[in-house]
């Protein structure tokens, strides 16, 4: 029987899970092995030493006041899920509102009567791509305002990695869409569209270490810019009214 | 690891009920911050772990799902703070010198005997340093693992869960963290007839 079969007898024997037939061929090996027989006695000396040798805590007045001590972080968490809770419904009423409100005031998409033909504005037309493009985009940038993190999520290394793949994707087609309409979109388009690639570059080179920080970093860009926002006005520009 | 009646607590505390979630912190703080201490190898640092560690949990209350243990969730989370906390660590202090101890220096450990032998006490900080020193060069899985067996005195399987990996895994990497252990102690010159003197 090789030496490398008994590696695996030693790893069991030296955790004491070897059977007693397995643990009999063992020690016979190990009789006519001075090698194995080395190995093994000084990886079981090992184990003796580090385990004799660990380090003894005084935990007891460490950790007197502890509890104390914790109490206001988690008062403090507590506080953060109120106020995310109480400000993500207002905000997004907000949004619903401002974006009917755009709809009522914007020229070109106001319906005035069944006689009336619309005027053609090229400053708020929306091109039949980018409106592809925004459909596709919406969802993936609404998941990363929407999404939390458990901190034992056993599958968190595939998710980022979906996540980064999928946003990678959308900037390479942003990033497509603003050569092809760098002459026909007006600005304010055009800026949204250098925006939302941007965030999805960020997200496409976060690493997995630092996902949590750096997703936070990704959202209070698009606070700042009113990236959604934006997006829900220019949508709503896209879709014609109907007529009742 | 310690055990108590987790599911009545948990659904107490994911309720919000803040004395069922001081009773897991009461229950399982001096373990969590052994695990600590171990890992990253100065009171400092385990301090604020063990405070991540419990707002970690309570942020996470409800994904505890109920197939492990309570105290298994609670390690898995301690160890992937531990593991966040090494990393965000730009130098590796010495696990028995509190973080502070200067080259050359061999630390106290704290249950040394201060009446005993100078000499013999050196010799046994220099054997202990040499430990905790092999055990700052194990890989973070590595490490975790090693810790939570011989330190934390976990059996294999309770590992495993708390990782969430096989057995078979667990005993694979233990396996290669001892190896490392044994390779480094004799580079520094380290026999365990020394260390039993």
């Amino acid at each position: 029987m090789s030496c490398r079969r008994h590696q695996d007898h030693m790893a069991d024997q030296l955790y004491g899970r070897l059977s007693a037939a397995d643990r009999a061929e063992f020690e016979d090996h190990l009789a006519g092995c001075g090698e194995c027989a080395r190995e093994f006695r000084e990886l079981r000396e090992t184990i003796a030493l580090a385990t004799r040798e660990k380090p003894r805590i005084d935990t007891e007045s460490r950790l007197r006041d502890f509890w104390p001590k914790l109490e206001p972080a988690l008062d403090q968490v507590d506080r953060e899920r109120r106020r995310r809770r109480g400000w993500v419904r207002p905000a997004w009423a907000a949004l619903a509102a401002a974006a009917a409100l755009a709809l009522l005031f914007t020229p070109a998409l106001r319906w005035d009567g069944p006689n009336r033909t619309k005027p053609e504005d090229p400053a708020s037309a929306v091109d039949a791509r980018m409106t592809a493009y925004l459909d596709r985009v919406e969802p993936f940038l609404l998941s990363l305002v929407n999404v939390t993190i458990a901190e034992d999520d056993e599958q968190l290394d595939e998710t980022i990695a979906d996540e980064r793949a999928r946003a990678a994707r959308l900037a390479d087609e942003a990033t497509a869409l603003q050569t092809t309409l760098a002459h026909t979109a007006p600005l304010s388009q055009r800026h949204l569209l250098g925006d939302i690639e941007l965030l999805l570059l960020q997200v496409a080179n976060l690493r997995e270490s630092e996902y949590r920080h750096g997703l936070e970093m990704v959202r209070a860009f698009m606070e700042r810019r009113i990236i959604l926002f934006k997006l829900s006005l220019l949508e709503s520009q896209s879709k014609p009214l109907h007529q009742s | 690891m310690k055990t108590i009646d987790g599911k009545d607590i948990m659904k107490r505390a994911r309720q919000g009920d803040r004395s069922a979630f001081q009773i897991l912190v009461e229950t399982f703080k001096t373990d969590l911050y052994q695990l600590a201490y171990r890992m990253l190898g100065n009171h400092h640092d385990a301090e604020d772990a063990l405070q991540e560690i419990f707002i970690s949990a309570y942020r996470s209350l409800a994904n505890f799902r109920g197939d492990a243990s309570v105290g298994s969730w609670l390690y898995r989370i301690a160890v992937n703070r531990c593991v966040d906390f090494q990393r965000r660590r730009k130098t590796v202090l010495s696990i028995a010198g509190d973080g502070v101890a200067e080259a050359g220096e061999i630390p106290e450990p704290e249950d040394a005997d201060p009446s005993g032998n100078p000499e013999r006490a050196h010799r046994a900080g220099r054997v202990r340093q040499a430990v905790d020193a092999s055990v700052t060069m194990l890989s973070p899985l590595e490490r975790s693992v090693f810790v939570l067996r011989h330190y934390q005195e976990l059996a294999l399987r309770e590992i495993a869960e708390t990782l969430e990996r096989s057995e078979g895994t667990v005993k694979s990497v233990l396996f290669r963290a001892i190896r490392k252990v044994r390779d480094y102690l004799k580079c520094q010159d380290i026999t365990i007839e020394e260390a039993s003197k």
